[in-house]
This record gives structure tokens, sequence and C-alpha cells, in this order.
């Protein structure tokens, strides 16, 4: 079984060669309809696109440096039942982490997915992309490839990314290696699951090894992010060191709830937030402004993001989707990852690792926790 | 009751600690009138919401009261509580709220003493915390 393959690059067109494996899956049947971003009708705009017609691949830009919302949340409305068509869906490592998660919900299925994930260098927030894009244009993932080689400090990379630990995704089916290689000239694509393996395998593509550079390449960014991540969470952590703290971070919260309609794990299918039980009666307005002398509108936000909190920061993947959602441009994803910085471990839990593992709160142990009841 | 009365809301489970209160006030146990009981079907269904909307509405120490391990009514609802309020002592204790003010408990419904003596044992506690961030600082 071929374990890394090799995709020869031509003139530089990275597209034009991703565009020939992805349309050699459909031929081939190995799947029946592949997911993955599309530029959109006005040449510009890349959204993720669920395609069947190898013909309609003309416009695909898998590494387009953008994800306008989450992937595994668009990819889970295909899955959660099970239409019986295989898809190849082409996600970010932090995607695919949010959709192993949706897997452990039963709000998402593994089984019929052939899962391609890319090294990630990181998104840029959709405004960012548009720029770029103006510029460089359908070259756009080229040039941000280019510019994140050369470290270059002015691209505006997504914080969440700058931060995020995870740039690979061993779990995934189909890898491709782009740390350490040369994407103008080749792309190298590594099996990493049997079903990933027989899908290069179905295709016939030559034979490669893993680019030399790469484990360099990681490590460097692993230690950079990491690093980064640490200062982050001991800012937050300070910002938010108490109830009054948070209140002023989300001082310009207005209850908008995009960070939550954004979060690909939020999992409740009806918010609380939204139901009646949060539709105050007016008398009960006017007996908090009684009791504390005055009460700001809306009403509930610290309550709001604490309940997050509680929620799903186990689950937490630090896609950043919440911070790119938010029109107030408030650090949502930095408190949450700060959060979640203290409640994963507590559980010895990593989501987004392997849809095999259970979700902290559906599981629990005979003896644990006895200090929590004095025992 | 002054200000420096602090409340305790107690979301107790209706097999063991509900019952545990009961016996103590039917056998006449003195504890302090500070405990303000909720009576939850389990342990288990008492939804981190529940102990926010208490600390938010002014309770200065949430109480959550079980049956023994083993002795869930529903099997096991007490050991998701246990988790749930491990997560729950994580988050806020990252807003500083004070790890006494958060309790959880199993008493048994023949332990109205227990009961009696864990109410006097937190409300000392609490009263020494003094008034939540949340009551004094306009937080919502």
């Amino acid at each position: 079984m071929t374990n890394c393959a090799k995709l020869p690059v031509e003139s530089g067109d990275v597209n034009e060669a991703l565009r020939g494996f992805f349309s050699g899956l459909l031929e081939q049947d190995v799947v029946q309809a592949v997911f993955l971003p599309v530029r959109q009708p006005d040449g510009v705009m890349v959204m993720h696109t669920l395609v069947r017609d190898p013909d309609h691949l003309a416009g695909l830009d898998p590494l387009a440096p953008v994800t306008p919302t989450s992937a595994a949340r668009l990819l889970s409305a295909l899955t959660f039942k099970q239409p019986g068509y295989r898809i190849a869906a082409f996600l970010r490592p932090c995607d695919y982490r949010a959709y192993v998660e949706l897997v452990k919900l039963k709000q998402a299925d593994r089984d019929q997915i052939l899962v391609i994930t890319t090294d990630c260098e990181g998104r840029l927030e959709p405004k960012d992309f548009l720029g770029l894009a103006a510029e460089a244009g359908e070259g756009a993932a080229v040039a941000f490839h280019e510019r994140c080689v050369q470290g270059d400090d002015t691209l505006p990379l997504v914080q969440a990314c700058r931060v995020c630990e995870h740039p690979f995704h061993e779990g995934a089916d189909i890898g491709l290696r782009l740390f350490g290689g040369d994407p103008a000239s080749e792309l190298v694509l590594c099996g990493q699951t049997d079903a990933g393996a027989e899908a290069l395998d179905a295709l016939g593509l030559e034979e490669a090894g893993e680019p030399e550079g790469r484990p360099e390449v990681l490590q460097d960014t692993l230690a950079r992010r990491a690093e980064e991540r640490d200062a982050m969470m001991t800012e937050y952590g300070d910002k938010s060191s108490s109830f009054s703290a948070l209140r002023d971070v989300l001082k310009t919260c207005i209850n908008c709830y995009n960070c939550r309609a954004a979060c690909p794990v939020c999992y409740c299918r009806e918010c609380v937030f939204l139901t009646d039980t949060f539709r105050h009666d007016p008398e009960q307005y006017f007996r908090w402004a009684g009791k504390r002398g005055q009460v700001k509108l809306p009403t509930d936000t610290a309550f709001f993001h604490i309940t997050r909190m509680l929620h799903m920061s186990t689950l937490c993947v630090g896609c950043g989707q919440c911070s790119t959602a938010c029109p107030m441009d408030l650090p949502v994803m930095e408190l949450f990852r700060t959060a979640a910085g203290r409640t994963q471990p507590c559980f010895a839990y990593e989501p987004g690792r392997s849809p095999d593992e259970p979700l902290p709160l559906s599981v629990f142990e005979d003896r644990e926790f006895l200090d929590l009841t004095a025992e | 009751m002054s200000d420096q009365e602090p409340i305790i809301v107690a979301f107790v489970c209706n097999w063991c600690t509900f019952t545990a209160a009961d016996l103590a006030g039917t056998s006449r146990q003195k504890y302090p009138p500070n405990v303000r009981l909720i009576r939850m079907m389990c342990s288990g269904m008492v939804d981190p919401t529940y102990v926010l909307k208490a600390f938010f509405e002014g309770a200065d120490g949430v109480l959550i009261g079980g049956c023994h391990p083993g002795d869930c009514h529903y099997i096991n609802g007490n050991y998701k509580a246990r988790r749930r309020v491990a997560l729950m002592k994580a988050v806020l204790a990252q807003y500083g709220l004070e790890e006494d003010r958060l309790w959880l408990r199993w008493i048994g419904a023949s332990e109205g003493n227990v009961f009696a003596e864990t109410v006097r044992e937190m409300t000392e506690k609490v009263k020494a915390l003094g008034p939540t961030e949340l009551k004094k600082e306009l937080v919502a």
C-alpha cells in the first residue's frame, strides 16, 4: 500500500494539481462526492462546497487561508444521517478535531467520510483574506504559504491560529504535507489510515517520501505556538481573574450570541438562552434594579459566557470561530481557551484526538475527585 | 436577616439528602436558617446553569447533596454530579470564586445529623468569606 504519494504541480498551479486528485477520487468512485473550499462565482470568496460532478471542480481552492464558518458544522449537516454517499472532505486540523467531537456527540458520522487534512499554517479573517485575494488573485494560497515560510510578521493571522498547538492531525485518512515541502513543484499526500492508503492506491500516484524538512518546521511551529499560547493564557488568566474583571473584558458584549452560533461544539439543539427561561417578565428587571439600584441591559451577559464555558470548554478545539463571529471584536477565543486550559486537564481530555475516546462528562470512575466530597 | 447573614442555596436529591433534611427537622436537630433547600429528583440533575443562577442572584454558597456512591436511586446520577462539580469548580475558580462556596456532599436518608452538621459547617465557612463579588459588584 502506498504510504505517501506525490502530486506533481505544473507551473506553480497547486489548485490544478489538487483538482486532478479530487477528480480522480470521484472518477475512480473512491467517493461519490467531495466537500471542499471552492471559489464562489465572484472568483474571490471561498466557501466549502459539495461537489458531485468533477467538471465543477474548476474553482477549487482547498488551501485558501480562510474558513468563514466552521466546516465541521457544515459537514455534520451532510452526515448526521447516512444518506449512502461516501464523501471526501477537506478539512483544516481544527475543523476535523471539531468534527470528531460532533461524532462523539452523535451529531455527525465518521464512517462515511474520507478525511483529508493539511499541515496548517493558519487562516485569515474573511475581510483580510479578501484583501489578500484582491492582490494575489487565484494565487492567494501560494502567496500566503510563501509569506508564512518567510516568517512574515505583517500577515494578519487569526489569533487562534497563532496559539494553535495542533497544526496537523494524525487521525485524518490522508494528510497533505505542506511543512517543509515545496508546493510550487509538488504536493505530498500521506495515507494515515487504511482507507487513506487505499484511496491513494486507487489513484495510482507515484510514491514519495515525507518532505525532509518537515520535522524541523513542525518542531519550530509547535514551539512558537506553545509559547504564544502560554503567554495568552497567562494574560487572559490575569485579565479575567475576578467576576468584575470578566465583566470589564465583556463590557461591549451585546448578547448577539454569534459566538454560540459559530461554535462547532456548542452542542445543544436548543440553546437555553434563546428560550423563554431568559425572556424575563418586565417586572423582573424592576426587581433587579430595585435590589441593586440599577440593572444593565441586556442582562445575563457574564451568565451566558460562563454557561458556555461550563457546557463546552472541555470540548473546545480552539478554532477561533467565536472570535471571528464576534461583531465587537471581543477576545472570546482567548477567554475560552483560558477556561479550557483549566477544564480539559481536569479530565485529562484532549478534544478532537479520536472519535473512540468518550466525552468527559458522559463517563465517570467509581473513585475519583474524592476531595470534592471531603472523603 | 442582616446583610452579614450568608445565603446558601442547597440543591438536594429527593431520595437521600432531602430525606435527611426532613429527618433533621423531625428529630429536632438545630441548624442555621441560612440554607434554602431546592428539592431535585437527583443530584445528577443539577445543571451548572442552576448553580450559576443561584450565585448571580445573590447566593453566597451553593450546596449540592446527593446519595452516597452506589446508593443513587438512578444508579449513577451522583457520579455524574461529581464530574460536573469538578468542572464548575475549575471554571469558577478562574473568576475568583472561593473553593468553600460550592460544596458537594453525600448525605444518606438516615443521616439527619450529618445534614445538620454540614449546614452548620458550611454556614460558618461562607460567613467568614463574606458576601460574594457577584453580589457586590454589579456583574450580570
